[in-house]
């Protein structure tokens, strides 16, 4: 029997979410996607190394995101990835439904005594 | 930061390039084939020139997902969850049971070699995965050590070539090398021939302990071997709550409970003899506590069905 737990798509990590927010402009290879984190996020995330390519590791087996192409630069590998539909529909979907978790708390909020409206 | 390059020869490797590719060891071979080279390049991308020595938090990131991608390549096999972990625990019992046959040569002064090549053969066969093998080795050592119980002590005492080996005289103490049997015969009545080989390391567990006997003299038995098993105890349980976070798999918790209950089993069996002493009641607390939280854990994440992954 499989539990309640599994029917339940799991939420979107905020890894992953950067990491397709990044790639919706084009592809980049991976100090590229860290750098376009960083510059979304206002440096609020800062991608290490290995969370990144954990993180491209499962992407690429979800079918979320695909190798674009491959480079060498300076004797150097990189690898560009690129977002697919599905990895396009993900995030859009968690951008919705962040937007409408997002809207129960604005909705609801009134001025307090003392503090400036939002 | 780009890499120097000699004629003829590429990129030439500096020191943090050779640290950076010592620490990228710790991810299975399948997962370096994929993605190593690129790594490399984005580390030293994102190093400032002239660093020799890999910056700590990158090296914490690549330590932890090093070992999650050996935690989920672990689940890949076509193994069901349930064989895997029955697997995993049934090898853990062997394990520890080879440690106190290698305890008992040192303290005792004496042995039965019989007996110690049936245990090591056991471990052998269930590391390899070889069940066929492992099936008479199990039985044959649940009887061996049960004897005093099925037989009397005396009708057993003089049982050519095993007159030295274990043996125990409560039927609560025999129920690892029972559950150990039994299962044994459940892996190979499904004919779980597709069972993984297990590392070797793990044979690093009685290797120690008989050095740590032999040559140190610290005394499985005693004070400080005993905080010394609690501590590996207690370190392997918190990380199997880890992989279990990780994998979203329970066969790591089937593993632990399989050794962790007959234990407590025993425990609550003499419960009024276990408190009187707060020590022995935390160590088995503690211990209950991990293995609670882990199948809490294993309860809560996606249970992996279908092809066992």
């Amino acid at each position: 029997m499989v539990p309640a737990m599994a029917k339940r798509s799991p939420l979107m990590s905020e890894a992953t979410y950067h990491i397709l927010a990044a790639l919706l402009e084009g592809p980049l290879h991976g100090y590229g996607i860290i750098k376009r984190t960083q510059e979304l996020s206002g440096g609020r995330v800062r991608l290490a190394v290995g969370t990144l390519y954990g993180a491209l590791d499962r992407m690429t087996g979800d079918g979320l995101i695909a190798v674009d192409r491959e480079e060498t630069v300076d004797g150097r590998q990189r690898r560009y990835f690129r977002i697919t539909d599905e990895g396009h529909r993900a995030v859009s979907q968690e951008a919705a439904r962040m937007a409408r978790a997002a809207e129960i708390v604005r909705g609801r909020m009134v001025a307090r005594p003392g503090t400036a409206p939002a | 930061m780009s890499a120097e390059v000699t004629a003829g020869h590429g990129p030439r490797r500096s020191p943090l390039e050779r640290r950076y590719e010592a620490l990228l060891r710790i991810y299975p071979a399948a997962f370096r084939d994929r993605h190593g080279a690129d790594i490399i390049g984005t580390l030293m991308e994102t190093s400032t020139p002239g660093r020799r020595v890999p910056s700590p938090r990158e090296t914490a990131s690549l330590i932890r997902e090093g070992l999650a991608a050996r935690a989920r390549q672990a689940t890949e096999s076509p193994v069901r969850w349930w064989a895997d972990g029955l697997h995993l625990g049934v090898l853990i019992l062997a394990v520890v049971h080879l440690v106190h046959v290698g305890a008992d040569i040192v303290l005792q002064g004496r042995s039965s070699w019989p007996w110690v090549a049936v245990s090591m053969a056991l471990t052998l066969a269930l590391l390899r995965g070889r069940l066929w093998a492992a099936l008479p080795l199990a039985l044959g050592s649940a009887f061996v050590v049960s004897r005093a119980m099925l037989f009397g002590y005396a009708a057993s005492a003089d049982w050519p070539l095993l007159s030295n080996a274990t043996v125990y005289h409560s039927w609560i103490s025999l129920t690892p090398y029972w559950l150990m049997a039994a299962g044994v015969v459940v892996l190979a009545a499904r004919r779980s021939r597709e069972l993984q080989p297990r590392s070797w390391w793990w044979l690093a567990l009685p290797v120690a302990t008989f050095a740590g006997d032999a040559l140190l003299g610290v005394d499985l038995y005693s004070e400080l071997g005993s905080l010394g098993r609690a501590g590996l105890e207690g370190g392997l349980l918190l990380a199997g709550i880890w992989v279990t976070t990780v994998t979203r798999s329970p066969r790591w918790a089937l593993a632990a409970a399989i050794y962790v209950l007959p234990g407590e089993l025993s425990t609550i069996a003499d419960l009024p003899q276990t408190l009187k002493s707060p020590m022995v009641t935390a160590y088995w607390a503690v211990l209950a506590v991990l293995l609670l939280a882990m199948a809490w854990i294993a309860s809560r994440v996606r249970t992996d069905t279908g092809s066992g992954a």
